[in-house]
C-alpha cells in the first residue's frame, strides 16, 4: 500500500549511518516502503543553522515531487523564523512548519512558542511538533484549539507517553499523531485506536535518523485492517496535506 | 532459522515504561497536574512469548525471567529452566545481580550445571556498575565455563570498558539494545575484538545493519527483538530491507547465534 510519511528530515545524523546524499538515501527509502511523499524537515536547520538549512533542504527537493518540506522555525528567533516562512510557505513543496522545542530551547508554555505558533497559524495550515512528553501535548492542544484551521501533528506521539498523547488527539479536532520513535513498544498503537480512533493517527518515519521498516514494523505489527491502514498511511495525511488523489493499492 | 537472542517472560509490578534518559531530560513543558507518569499493559506471561514465537515463526529463543532482573536471581533462574523444559525452544538466559554479591559465584555453577549457558546482567535497571569489583568476580568466575555474557549497550564507555578487560577471558559478549547513541562504540568493538557482538534489537535503522556489516562482517551481529515488550516486527523489518547478501541475512537471523554462540558455548 502507498504511504506519505509526514516525518522525515533531510541532512546528516552524527550516528553509524552512511556520509552520502541525503537526497538520494530518502528517495530510495520511499521506493522501498512505497512511500509517495515524504514531508522532510532540514536536520541542520534542526540542529545548528536554520536559514541555512531550509535553503539547502528546499534546494535538494526542488527536483523531486516525491519530496515535500516543512520550514524549520524557531521560537528563540522569532522574526528570522517569521521571514523564512514568508520566504518558503509560497513555494509548492513546502506545505507547513516544524517546531522542536527542545533543540530550540524553548518550552511548549513558554511565551515565545506561544508568539510563534500565531505566526505559524497565520501562514500555514500543517504544523508538525517533536512531542516526546504528555504535558507537552496537553500545552500544544491547547494553542491547537486558538487555531482550528491549523493540523497539529504530535510528533512521536508522547514517546511512552502516547496513551495520554492520543487522548488529546481525542479531544481536540485539529490535532493528529504519529508514531515514530526507537521505542517501539508494543501494544501502543492498538491502544491508541481505542483512544482517538484511526482518523487521527498518521504515519510518520523519522526518516532517515530512524529507518521507515523500523517504524512501519510497529504499524503492521499492531494488526491494521486494511481500512486503517489506508486511513493512516494515506488518506488522513492526504486531506491534511491537500495532497492529490488515492493512490491505486 | 530464526532464534531471537532478546527475549524475556515474567511479570513487571510498575507496568511503567522505561522511557530513554535523552528523553526525560528533554521535557519541554511545566507538568501539569493530575496527569500520572504513563503505565503500559504488556502482557509478559510465557504463553504470550510462546505466541510470538509461534506468530512469527521464531525457532529459538533466548528468554531469562523478569523475576529474576527484579527480585531474587535464584528462583528467577530455576523459572526460566522450567520454561526451557516446558517449551525446548526456549533457550535459558540466566541473570546474576552482583549487588546481592554473597552466593553469586554458587549460583552460577548451579546454573552452569542446570545446563545454562547464556547470563544475562542489567547494571542500569538494578542500579550497579560494570566497573565495579563484584561484577568483575563473577566475570572471572564464568571465565571458568563455556559461556557468553549479555550486557546492555549502556553509556558511553561501558562497552568499551568491558571488552577491554573481559576480551582476554575469551567467552563471547553480547552488547545489547545498542541505538544510535551507542552505536559506533558497539561498532567499533564488533570490529576489533572477535569476541565482540551486537543484538540488533535496536539498531533502527537498515544502513547501520549494512554499516556493520561491511565493516565488522556479518558474523558480529545477532538479531534480537526485546519481545514481548516492543513489537517484534520493527526490528525484524530491519534485518528484512537491509541490503545484504542472503546468506547474511540467514546468519544474523539465526546462523550466528547458533554457531557463534551457542553452539560455542555448547548451549
Amino acid at each position: 500500500m502507498k504511504k506519505i510519511d509526514v516525518h522525515a528530515h533531510h541532512g546528516q545524523w552524527q550516528f553509524p549511518m552512511p556520509v552520502d546524499d541525503e537526497t538520494e538515501r530518502l528517495l530510495r527509502l520511499c521506493e522501498r516502503e512505497q512511500i509517495e511523499y515524504m514531508v522532510c524537515s532540514s536536520a541542520l536547520a534542526i540542529m545548528y543553522d536554520m536559514e541555512a538549512g531550509n535553503a539547502e533542504m528546499v534546494r535538494a527537493i526542488e527536483p523531486h515531487e516525491q519530496l515535500l518540506g516543512y520550514v524549520y522555525v524557531n521560537a528563540a528567533m522569532l522574526p528570522e523564523s517569521v521571514e523564512q516562512m514568508e520566504r518558503y510557505l509560497p513555494l509548492d513543496s513546502m506545505v507547513g512548519a516544524k517546531i522542536h522545542p527542545r533543540l530550540s530551547g524553548v518550552a511548549c508554555d513558554d511565551p515565545r512558542m506561544g508568539a510563534l505558533i500565531a505566526e505559524v497559524a497565520a501562514r500555514a495550515c500543517v504544523l508538525l511538533v517533536h512531542t516526546v512528553d504528555q504535558h507537552a501535548a496537553h500545552q500544544l492542544g491547547d494553542y491547537a484549539r486558538e487555531y482550528p484551521h491549523l493540523s497539529v501533528i504530535l510528533g512521536h506521539a508522547g514517546h511512552t507517553d502516547s496513551d495520554e498523547v492520543a487522548r488529546v488527539a481525542a479531544s481536540v479536532a485539529n490535532v493528529y499523531i504519529e508514531f515514530c520513535c526507537e521505542w517501539p513498544g508494543a501494544g501502543k498503537i492498538e491502544r491508541a485506536l481505542g483512544i482517538c480512533g484511526p482518523e487521527k493517527i498518521c504515519f510518520g518515519s523519522d526518516s532517515d535518523l530512524l529507518d521507515p521498516a523500523f517504524t512501519l514494523g510497529m504499524y503492521e505489527g499492531a494488526g491494521l485492517s486494511d481500512a486503517q491502514r489506508q486511513l493512516i498511511y494515506w488518506d488522513n495525511a492526504a486531506r491534511i496535506l491537500g495532497l492529490p488523489g488515492r493512490p491505486t493499492a | 532459522m530464526l532464534i531471537d537472542i532478546n527475549t524475556c517472560f515474567g511479570a513487571s509490578p510498575q507496568r511503567r515504561v522505561r522511557k530513554a534518559l535523552h528523553v526525560q531530560s528533554a521535557r519541554m513543558c511545566r507538568p501539569r497536574p493530575g496527569l500520572e507518569p504513563t503505565t503500559q499493559d504488556v502482557d509478559w506471561s510465557l504463553d504470550n512469548l510462546i505466541r510470538i514465537m509461534d506468530e512469527h515463526g521464531v525457532n529459538r529463543a533466548c528468554a531469562y525471567s523478569l523475576r529474576g532482573k527484579l527480585y531474587d536471581f535464584v528462583s528467577g533462574n530455576d523459572e526460566t529452566l522450567r520454561a526451557s523444559q516446558l517449551d525446548p525452544r526456549i533457550e535459558p538466559v540466566a541473570t546474576i545481580d552482583p549487588r546481592r554479591h554473597f552466593g553469586c559465584l554458587e549460583e552460577i555453577e548451579r546454573c552452569v550445571d542446570n545446563g545454562f549457558r547464556l547470563f544475562r546482567f542489567f547494571p542500569d535497571e538494578q542500579g550497579w556498575s560494570v566497573r565495579s569489583l563484584p561484577f568483575m568476580t563473577i566475570c572471572e568466575e564464568l571465565a571458568q565455563y563455556p559461556v557468553a555474557i549479555m550486557v546492555p549497550a549502556g553509556g558511553w564507555g561501558d562497552q568499551t570498558f568491558l571488552a577491554e578487560r573481559l576480551c582476554d577471558f575469551g567467552f563471547p559478549i553480547v552488547a545489547m539494545e545498542a541505538s544510535f547513541g551507542q552505536g559506533a562504540e558497539t561498532a567499533a568493538l564488533t570490529e576489533r575484538y572477535e569476541t565482540f557482538y551486537a543484538d540488533t534489537s535496536a539498531l533502527n535503522t537498515a544502513d547501520t545493519i549494512e554499516a556493520f556489516v561491511r565493516h565488522a562482517g556479518a558474523a558480529r551481529l545477532l538479531f534480537g527483538s526485546d519481545s514481548p515488550e516492543m513489537y517484534f516486527e520493527s526490528a525484524y523489518r530491519l534485518v528484512e530491507v537491509a541490503r545484504i547478501e542472503p546468506e547474511q541475512r540467514d546468519m544474523i537471523l539465526g546462523g550466528n547465534a547458533l554457531k557463534q554462540l551457542l553452539k560455542a558455548v555448547g548451549a
